[in-house]
């Protein structure tokens, strides 16, 4: 099953959505959607969808993201685990973008069920993860990462 | 050198009686910690080493016995050695191997270990040390017995395996890795992480590899969309196995074109996180070693100069993403010194 990167532009009042779902590798030409979005003042990037990204996909992102400077105001939400490993390890990887939201996996320890949990971020703190109880079993599930790490790109 | 009261310890010959009297090669244990360095004698030992342990004095100067293999060096504790260390390994020719053994997972230390000239092995100390990584590391270097998954893995687990001809085998042999992982309840992140490795080291074997008969690169400058066909004789082979605890993948090529210090300083530039990080010129986006160090616990790599280069990944599949994330990482890069 191929997983090539897809996209669905839609407008939301002044903000221009653009949800992302596959991957992001060397087959990610962003330049149709760079020009679909060449009017657009305030884009907000849906990457909940983004599932893989290899290093010349890291390349393609980069590049499509520095290249959307002003008059465009850039918003990313809901990055999957992936985008954030992404953030951790490569510089500017957003670029001038605020990252509004990202989602933190889940794990429970006595059964295994991965959950994903939707967390509103700020810049300059790391937010608070709260409770996630297992639907399958009752139990409180343990975050499925390194806080300290995770979230070491908003500090 | 040493503090002469440290429990009789300093300079001692600890023969192996298994193995006592042949060619044993020479490895200097250079530990503070003295039940840690019990542990590791005993590990080094078992290897067959003659071991000799040793700590800098306050002058910081070791005493490299004479034909040396390995130095083995406790980072944690005796950090501020390092230079001096490195310094004297390189006045010493043929120069040891020195395996690094630590347990940092700061960027920072990896940053300034991938700056010392001449490090090539790193392995990780997690709670205790884990005798199997460290006897097969060490029996590697002195045995000049390099390649072969086999060697990370538990007896009689046969790996599956590939044979890569195109670019365009990829997205197939990603799609296996992932259904196998996925068949054997593997986490969902691990097995992205797992897809990931696989997807650099077939774009490596593919492109960066090949070399024509002067030695020039032969399809590292081609765009990565391009879809390659490698001609006979150029491809690559990649396997895999699970022991349901660890994750060992492989590729492997036929050119032997990967060198240390082009590993060590693609590294840490990426670490660095500096303007330079990523590459903007034709080809690969000079990432791929760095995501795949990233996503492994243990990165391993083979070179026979000119000949061969074996890239081995392990990864800690038995539990949680956690689980996987907590634990340090181990670098090694050995180079078979006689062509076999």
């Amino acid at each position: 099953m191929t997983e090539r990167l897809a996209w669905a532009v839609t407008l939301d009042g002044d903000v221009t959505r653009v949800e992302l779902t596959g991957s992001i590798d060397e087959d990610s030409g962003f330049a149709a959607l760079a020009k679909e979005l060449s009017a657009a003042t305030t884009i907000r990037f849906d990457l909940a969808g983004i599932r893989r990204i290899n290093s010349c996909g890291v390349r393609e992102w980069v590049n499509f993201v520095r290249s959307l400077t002003a008059p465009h105001r850039i918003e990313i939400e809901r990055c999957s685990p992936v985008v954030v490993s992404q953030m951790n390890m490569i510089s500017n990887f957003v670029g001038t973008a605020r990252v509004l939201s990202v989602q933190a996996s889940f794990v429970c320890e006595k059964c295994d069920h991965e959950e994903s949990v939707l967390l509103n971020v700020e810049k300059g703190q790391r937010p608070a993860l709260g409770v996630v109880v297992c639907p399958r079993c009752g139990v409180a599930m343990e975050f499925d990462d390194v806080e300290e790490s995770y979230f070491s790109f908003l500090l | 050198m040493t503090d002469a009261k440290d429990q009789g310890w300093h300079n001692e010959l600890m023969d192996n009686p298994l193995h006592r009297p042949d060619g044993r090669a020479n490895v200097l244990l250079v530990w503070s910690d003295p039940r840690e360095r019990q542990a590791l004698l005993r590990i080094l030992c078992a290897s067959g080493a003659r071991v000799i342990c040793e700590i800098p004095g306050t002058d910081g100067v070791f005493s490299i016995p004479a034909d040396c293999r390995l130095v083995v060096f406790d980072f944690d504790s005796l950090r501020a050695s390092m230079g001096q260390l490195m310094t004297q390994v390189g006045t010493v020719k043929p120069g040891p191997a020195v395996l690094v053994v630590t347990a940092t997972r700061d960027k920072s230390d990896l940053i300034e270990l991938l700056s010392q000239d001449g490090l090539t092995n790193l392995v990780a100390k997690n709670i205790d040390f884990d005798p199997d990584e460290l006897i097969v590391t060490v029996q590697k270097i002195l045995r000049d017995d390099i390649f072969k998954l086999e060697k990370y893995l538990t007896w009689g687990i046969s790996p599956a395996e590939e044979t890569i001809r195109s670019s365009a085998d990829k997205e197939r042999i990603l799609e296996r890795v992932g259904n196998y992982l996925n068949d054997i309840g593997c986490n969902r992140r691990l097995i992205g992480l797992a897809k990931g490795v696989a997807d650099e080291f077939i774009m490596n074997a593919v492109y960066n590899a090949p070399v024509e008969a002067n030695g020039k690169p032969k399809y590292a400058a081609r765009a990565r969309s391009e879809v390659v066909y490698l001609e006979p004789g150029e491809e690559a082979r990649f396997r895999f196995a699970s022991d349901g605890i660890t994750l060992a993948m492989s590729i492997e090529d036929r050119f032997g074109r990967l060198d240390p210090w082009t590993v060590t300083s693609y590294l840490r530039r990426c670490f660095m996180k500096g303007a330079d990080q990523i590459d903007q010129k034709d080809g690969g986006a000079g990432l791929g070693l760095y995501c795949v160090f990233e996503s492994l616990n243990h990165l391993i790599i083979n070179v026979a100069p000119h000949q061969r280069t074996e890239l081995i990944g392990l990864m800690d599949i038995s539990g949680s993403y956690r689980t996987f994330a907590e634990r340090p990482k181990s670098l090694n890069i050995f180079l078979q010194e006689h062509s076999g």
